[in-house]
């Protein structure tokens, strides 16, 4: 017996702030949150994992400079159905990116944490300002952030242990970064759950309904993962963790609007795949936004990388075949940064143009010297290219009153709240993969 | 009135052909050869004040001494600003119109200017750091390079700087820097993928490097004894790191003896690549640089293994650094008889 519509539609329902406060009762109230700092601090401080977890809030314009930054997460709740809340993380894994959802608008809840011995360095650095020049290149910086601040248990922080994979580090340190975006999900569940109750100030609605008007373009979007967790479990290959790469797969969008997609790792920060970034994924946002004006978005496909000739070849091919099997006459490609993904970025764009369906990439640059193209792979078929930023490029950070996040960089040699220079790599989501700010590179 | 201090070749400066390349930088006050036809298209009171002619090859052989005996009869005329060239597509002489346009700029403080075709090697190496003017292939675009060059000259001589690159006819710096655009990346790659679609043109943000293609070659014939050099960009290194190879950005490459090892153990070997993760390689050096397996090939007679293992970081390496790196690697490989190369790539 079947009972369901059979339609995946969300709706997202938001509120606008005008301001988020410290006060005795966590509320919202005409477009102000009030949080009950010393409550959401307990409620943080009960995983064993952490030593102590601070809550303080930022806004634009203030002389502030927020270090170690880990994730960026939107408060959100889901309505209906309720408890599904970042499936596969703060639930067991749920059907998402259908029924509503409630969102908090203007903020983000920031987790920072300290490093800790056995934890990979080589991309840990992670920054932005809220105030000064600097404060143009991180979406982050236009929001209020409600900084949750972590400290690892003194024995972690005490142990000598080396890690011995650039990328994951020892299951300690795995454990800790873990619990440290764990509180980040319940802190953006805490404040959403404000919502409860409320009229929203909008309701935007997604559904991927066939476009009511014939002959528009078919536009799938092939999207590369970093390393997100996907309902709870690190997707198998990504950048280069987990084993073989598991087959591209194709996706409902409004699964990864709707809390699927986790961030998992400390990648570079201009690349880190946020999950602020994953939930107002800008080009799902935007594809929907045109879906039955001027294109028929017909789906997406989930593909990360392989770290064999064969593994790309098999990805690349099935990858091809998925956005062709969805009808795609054209197609969007985000590469997802570093290098083996690159390659396989690079190779479905080729098949995809050789079997007659039109590409065009979103990519970051990484031009540090003169002569550089920035380039780490390429194929003639990439002819279409829109650049996220060049993150190579040497950024001026201004002194600040003010640092979150440690008394230190890591490694950056200087006092964190003075001046210094660094690429742009180091700021958070800066040039990220979807697109999402108005940066670019330039030849000059 | 700019003071123009004018560099040339030993042809275009009149003082002969090939057979005067060797000669040594001599100056001539007033212009010279070239000069002259430059002269005509000065307005004002700019005024070539004096020229100095290097010869091709005393300037290709004689490295950074060469320009710096050019830079020194340059400084005696005391110019505002130095044109160099044309020299259109020419090898030798735009790469010394490159150098000395650097180093007059960055030794004695002028500005300077020259004109290389864009394809030439100059070009490539030298637009990042002086302006140059496009330039046709040859010096039958002489007149149009020349009336160019003297505007751009006057302009500098006055101490004005240059507008965008494409207004001013000279190359860009082949450099890459952040902008910002109204509309966001994601609206831009819909908006470029509709036009592409529709079969309209289209200007991609990152256009695509063109390089030279590395040809790969002949197979060595099977069955007939080779000798083959072992090869990495893994960073591997004795334990310990004795030279010091960097993690990552690596200028330099290393070379260690082998001739007396069948294998490599874990410890006597070790990866500094700052890029990967290293601990499999340090387990066993040998899945990177796969020595056991060439010792055991050799013993079976099937190919002689070059004594030296060859080794750099690759991490992080510009094209650049990289490029020379592999064509030095090359040339040593090739004067020691090495037919075959295994290039444990990461």
């Amino acid at each position: 017996m079947n009972s369901g519509p059979r339609r995946q539609i969300l709706d997202v329902g938001t509120f606008d702030l005008s301001d988020v406060r410290a006060g005795k009762e966590t509320a919202l109230a005409d477009g102000v949150l009030t949080i009950n700092i010393g409550e959401l601090e307990e409620l943080l401080s009960a995983d064993p994992d952490l030593a102590t977890v601070s809550v303080e809030i930022i806004r634009p314009g203030e002389s502030v400079r927020v270090i170690n930054a880990i994730d960026a997460v939107e408060p959100r709740i889901k309505v209906d159905p309720p408890g599904a809340d970042f499936s596969g993380l703060l639930t067991m894994p749920k059907l998402v990116g259908t029924g509503t959802t409630h969102a908090l608008k203007g903020v983000a809840v920031v987790e920072t944490a300290l490093p800790v011995p056995g934890e990979p360095r080589y991309w840990r650095e992670a920054v932005f300002d809220m105030a000064g020049s600097t404060a143009a290149y991180s979406p982050l910086s236009d929001l209020i952030n409600v900084v949750v601040s972590c400290e690892p248990t003194r024995e972690l922080l005490e142990s000598e242990e080396r890690p011995t994979n650039v990328f994951e580090g020892t299951p300690e340190a795995v454990e800790y970064n873990k619990a440290v975006r764990l509180a980040g999900l319940k802190a953006a569940r805490y404040l959403a759950e404000t919502t409860l109750g409320q009229e929203p100030d909008r309701v935007a609605t997604y559904d991927l309904a066939p476009s009511p008007v014939d002959g528009l373009p078919a536009v799938v979007y092939l999207y590369q993962l970093a390393i997100p967790f996907l309902h709870g479990e690190i997707a198998p290959g990504a950048g280069a963790i987990g084993g073989a790469a598991h087959l591209p797969t194709p996706i409902h969008p409004n699964e990864l609007l709707d809390g699927a997609l986790v961030c998992g790792w400390n990648a570079i920060a201009c690349m880190r795949e946020l999950t602020y970034t994953v939930q107002n994924h800008a080009i799902i946002e935007d594809l929907y936004a045109r879906h039955g004006q001027d294109i028929d978005f017909r789906g997406v496909v989930l593909f990360t990388n392989g770290d064999t000739r064969a593994a790309k070849e098999r990805l690349a091919n099935h990858a091809a075949n998925l956005a062709i099997m969805m009808g795609a006459e054209g197609a969007l490609i985000n590469y997802a940064g570093g290098g083996h993904p690159a390659v396989d970025a690079m190779m479905i764009c080729r098949n995809l143009e050789r079997r007659g369906v039109t590409t065009t990439m979103l990519s970051m640059e990484m031009a540090a010297n003169p002569g550089e193209s920035g380039f780490v792979h390429f194929v003639q078929e990439a002819d279409a290219i829109v650049s996220t930023g060049n993150y190579e490029e040497t950024v001026l950070f201004e002194p600040v009153e003010r640092v979150i996040g440690g008394g230190e960089l890591i490694r950056i040699e200087s006092d964190p709240s003075g001046a210094f220079e660094a690429p742009l790599a180091i700021v958070m989501a800066s040039t990220h993969q979807f697109g999402g700010t108005r940066i670019r590179g330039e030849e000059y | 009135m700019a003071r123009i201090v004018h560099y040339l070749n030993q042809f275009f400066g009149g003082l002969g052909g090939e057979d005067q390349a060797g000669m040594a930088p001599v100056a001539e006050s007033g212009p010279v050869g070239t000069g002259r036809g430059l002269t005509r298209f000065l307005g004002g009171d700019d005024k070539i004040v004096g020229t100095v002619v290097g010869g091709d090859n005393y300037m290709a052989q004689g490295g950074s001494g060469a320009v710096d005996e050019v830079i020194g009869l340059i400084s005696r005329f005391d110019p505002d600003v130095v044109v160099a060239g044309p020299a259109f597509g020419s090898g030798r002489y735009g790469l010394a119109c490159g150098a000395v346009s650097r180093a007059a700029t960055e030794q004695l403080g002028v500005p300077a200017i020259t004109g290389l075709h864009p394809d030439s090697p100059a070009a490539a190496e030298y637009r990042a750091w002086v302006p140059v003017l496009a330039t046709a292939e040859t010096a039958a675009g002489m007149t149009a390079a020349l009336e160019r060059l003297a505007q751009l000259a006057s302009k500098l001589g006055r101490g004005e700087s240059l507008g965008a690159a494409a207004d001013e006819g000279i190359l860009t710096k082949g450099l890459r820097r952040n902008t910002f655009e109204d509309l966001r990346g994601s609206t831009r790659a819909i908006d470029m993928l509709l036009t592409k679609m529709r079969g309209e043109s289209f200007a991609t943000e990152w256009p695509l490097p063109s390089y030279e293609p590395a040809e790969a070659s002949e197979p060595i014939a099977s069955g007939a004894p080779f000798r083959l050099a072992l090869v990495t960009e893994a960073g591997m290194v004795p334990a310990g790191n004795p030279d010091r190879l960097p993690s990552g950005w690596a200028t330099d490459w290393l070379r260690y003896p082998i001739h007396d090892r069948v294998g490599f153990a874990e410890g006597e070997f070790e990866s500094v690549h700052g890029g990967i993760d290293t601990s499999f390689a340090n387990q066993d050096p040998d899945r990177q640089v796969p020595l056991d397996a060439a010792r055991t090939m050799e013993h079976e007679g099937r190919l002689s293994l070059h004594p030296e293992l060859l080794s750099t970081t690759g991490n992080m390496g510009t094209l650049r650094d990289m490029s020379r790196i592999g064509a030095e690697m090359g040339r040593a490989l090739i004067a020691d008889g090495v037919q075959a190369a295994i290039v444990g790539s990461t």
